[in-house]
């Protein structure tokens, strides 16, 4: 977020999960800067830039590795995997889970080491297996944390989208968010948003999403 | 509220006039003094143009609980002054404005802050969480007081207080306060008990300043009034001294005894808001002779005839400078020794003598060879931005294919990339030619870019960076570092460029240029300006922006400098171009606004 916060141009954050019937898949998370590269690329040379100090690559290596061994200890979270393309500034993040559920152990466990925000929502993902029911939450506005941020981190905000594509075993039958559009066999359900209009609350990337028996 | 009331006394204050009666409240040891002379500004806008903006009518107007500036009894005929202190370890802003209906002020006050007038013998007062608003007939000062952590307290006086403060604590509750046997002071209560302290202190420290500007003592400060141009309609006067002691004193008692005595330069600012630009012109006067010196012989200097060969004839900005290395650094020493000796640590602790820092520096002299340095880089030189343009780059995206599987594309985007030259003196032109190699000694193919050498030209190769090329070359006693090619050619066969009849005057002149083609500049990063909003933002700015140019110069003693900035577009004045800025901006902002607020309504 500190290199982010450096530019004026634009980012894509992607989340893509796979949800079996039984609440086990695999989720794999991106951040593509890769608009931002030549911009990056010069940035990456500097020490500081707007008195925030710029990692090195290695310093970005170690604290995802970092972030894996953290993940790894997380019961029932399996095949943990990064990777970091420094030529397209494109960084992905891999991990399979028996329940989905535990990737809100994930987010809790990176609180608790102090690599994300405490104010971040912690319950961001439930599954019900009964009910065939699957809820992307979000708990807490981003409002405030935005308002907070200085104009200039603002203006990088202005052009960045959020993606979500959820797979399923089975159709879905329903599904809460008008803003998501089902896949041709409608087994996937893709949501795309300006991070802007999410902020603003004029998008949500909450959905309660039920498959068919 | 409070914050459109500190926005509407700025407003005031910078919209009274000259007078002479302010000025003696002034006292000599203030450090800054400020002036915004209303018998100028006045001949250039009514106060029905003013309430006519917008963003007067939609914001300040209405929270002020007004119809109009006028009935406010300000006496906008008069000038306005504020001056910046440092005593005691306090630092005091008071802004002093003059009134012309003190009933009228009176009553706008009871009906604005519901608050108890406190009458004294002299004046009337309330106080604000921000500083103390404090009047009689003719005028009304604003006084806000800032205590710093130089100034320290004794355990004794802590304890004292601390009791002080739970005696206070014990009566709101209805109770009596018993003495510890001994007292503990946590970190966190003591913070809190010296803040206590702190407050009072500053409190005692303002009540004593508003004694003095309400006294009927008349002070002489004339020596920041002596700098102000009588057709001036800002001026601003900054006693380096006064600032620095300002600034050591809230760093802390420690740093504080670090001070440095003795001023080596004033700073006087005299604004003008004319019709077509506003101009600003800064003087720096030198306050001893070292510091004349010091001044004279840096900026003294004429800048190479061959260095205006690169400036072109449609720079979208350059900086020029002409500067004597070598008399700079031979004057520094002198500069260094009398500024290190005024240091009021070390003349109080007498440890360290004038004669040791003599010494001390005197060594570091010798160890560098000056005269090697100002061979390397005599001291002028010109930075041109040739201009910006856009250059198309690749980037990686995802599409999803109908069944939401992630497929990679390349996609392309402009980027807008600087095209700059820079070009300066140099005398040693062997040593200059081993520095220009040193990517070459340093890559061996390990970094991001590649180096080659075509006759004298160096170029270094960068790949996927923002800026793509670079030039370097070694000619004629000057060295270039460009990002063109053909510039580069031209500079290596000896090619001269034309240049602007006016850019040539200007850069010989002066010491110091920096001149800004604004609507250039815009035009070139239109494409940067993307959401509707943005773009009205664009038009807006691009309409009505001039050049800038800003020159500096010696003249006599004194660092004189000029700034210059041009304005387009149908306006009365500069003053009323800023006023037509603030609206435009205001009107855009407030449009886009409107319609977030109604898109985020329809999403619930």
């Amino acid at each position: 977020m500190l290199l982010i916060s450096s530019l004026t141009s634009c980012f894509e954050i992607v989340e893509r999960v796979t949800l079996h019937d039984d609440g086990s898949g695999k989720a794999v998370f991106t951040l593509n800067m890769s608009q931002s590269k030549t911009k990056l690329n010069s940035i990456m040379k500097m020490e500081t830039i707007n008195g925030r100090k710029v990692p090195s690559k290695s310093e970005i290596q170690e604290k995802v590795k970092r972030v894996e061994a953290i993940v790894r200890k997380v019961s029932g979270i399996s095949k943990v995997k990064s990777t970091l393309d420094f030529e397209n500034f494109i960084g992905e993040f891999f991990c399979h889970f028996t329940n989905v559920s535990q990737l809100n152990e994930v987010i809790r466990a990176m609180q608790s080491e102090g690599l994300i925000k405490k104010d971040l929502s912690v319950k961001s993902y439930a599954y019900s297996k009964e009910k065939k029911e699957f809820k992307r939450i979000q708990e807490i506005s981003l409002k405030p944390m935005y308002d907070k941020m200085t104009a200039a981190d603002q203006k990088v905000l202005e052009e960045a989208t959020y993606t979500s594509v959820f797979k399923f075993d089975k159709p879905v039958g329903s599904y809460s968010n008008k803003s998501a559009k089902l896949s041709a066999s409608q087994t996937g359900i893709l949501f795309k948003a300006k991070i802007l209009d999410i902020i603003n609350q004029k998008k949500t990337i909450k959905n309660t999403i039920k498959t068919t028996n | 509220m409070k914050k459109n009331f500190t926005l509407w006394m700025g407003m005031l204050w910078s919209m009274s006039i000259y007078s002479q009666n302010l000025d003696t409240k002034v006292p000599p040891n203030a450090f800054f003094v400020s002036e915004i002379k209303m018998e100028n500004l006045s001949k250039k806008y009514t106060m029905k143009e003013l309430e006519y903006y917008t963003f007067i009518q939609r914001e300040i107007l209405p929270d002020l609980k007004e119809e109009s500036f006028t009935t406010i009894g300000i006496d906008y005929q008069k000038s306005s002054i504020v001056y910046a202190i440092s005593e005691e370890g306090t630092t005091q802003v008071v802004s002093l404005m003059p009134l012309q209906d003190v009933v009228k002020f009176k009553n706008y006050i009871i009906k604005n802050y519901k608050k108890e007038v406190y009458e004294a013998e002299n004046y009337a007062k309330i106080d604000l969480e921000a500083g103390s608003l404090v009047w009689n007939d003719q005028f009304v000062a604003f006084i806000k007081t800032d205590r710093s952590y130089s100034i320290g307290f004794t355990d004794e006086e802590i304890e004292e207080e601390y009791k002080k403060m739970k005696q206070e604590e014990a009566k709101e509750r209805g109770e009596v306060y018993e003495e510890e046997e001994k007292l503990y002071l946590d970190w966190n209560t003591k913070y809190e008990v010296e803040n206590r302290l702190r407050r009072k202190a500053a409190y005692k420290m303002e009540e004593s300043r508003i004694e003095q500007v309400f006294s009927n003592h008349q002070y002489n400060a004339k020596t920041y009034f002596k700098e102000r141009n009588p057709e001036a309609d800002f001026y601003a006067y900054l006693n380096y001294d006064g600032y620095q002691y300002m600034i050591f004193s809230l760093l802390g008692k420690g740093i504080s005894d670090w001070n440095m005595k003795g001023s080596q330069y004033d700073i006087a600012c005299n604004a003008f808001f004319e019709e077509k630009q506003l101009k600003v012109v800064t003087e720096v006067i030198p306050n001893d002779e070292i510091s004349k010196n010091f001044l004279k012989k840096i900026y003294g200097s004429k800048i190479q005839n061959s260095l205006l060969n690169y400036v072109g004839t449609e720079p979208m900005a350059y900086t020029s400078f002409s500067s004597d290395t070598k008399a700079a650094l031979d004057q520094y020493y002198d500069v260094l020794k009398s500024y290190v000796g005024s240091i009021t640590k070390i003349q109080q602790d007498g440890f360290i003598t004038q004669e040791h820092i003599n010494l001390l520096i005197d060594g570091i002299a010798l160890l560098i060879d000056e005269e090697a340095i100002a061979e390397l880089f005599t001291g002028d030189g010109i930075f041109i931005l040739d201009d910006l343009t856009e250059r198309e780059v690749e980037y990686t995206s995802y599409r999803y294919d109908e069944e939401y599987n992630r497929v990679e594309e390349i996609k392309t985007k402009n980027e807008i990339i600087p095209e700059f030259t820079f070009v300066f003196s140099t005398e040693n032109e062997k040593f200059m030619e081993r520095l220009l190699k040193i990517p070459n000694i340093k890559n061996k193919g390990r970094l991001p870019y590649t180096y080659n050498m075509t006759g004298k030209i160096h170029h270094i190769k960068f790949k996927e960076e923002y800026i793509e090329d670079i030039y370097t070359a070694v000619n004629n006693g000057m060295v270039m570092i460009t990002t063109s090619g053909d510039k580069i050619k031209a500079f290596d066969q000896n090619h001269k460029m034309a240049i602007n009849k006016s850019d040539k005057k200007i850069i010989k002149k002066n010491a110091m240029v920096a001149k800004f083609d604004m609507k250039k500049m815009l035009n070139a990063v239109e494409g940067e300006f993307k959401t509707s909003k943005d773009k009205k933002l664009w038009k807006g700015l691009v309409d009505n922006v001039g050049e800038y140019t800003i020159t500096g110069k010696i003249e006599g003693d004194r660092l004189v400098s000029e700034a210059l900035f041009g304005i387009e577009g149908k306006h009365k004045n500069s003053l009323l171009y800023l006023f037509d800025m603030i609206d435009y901006i205001y009107q855009n902002e407030k449009r886009e606004h409107v319609q977030t607020v109604e898109a985020a309504d329809a999403v619930e």
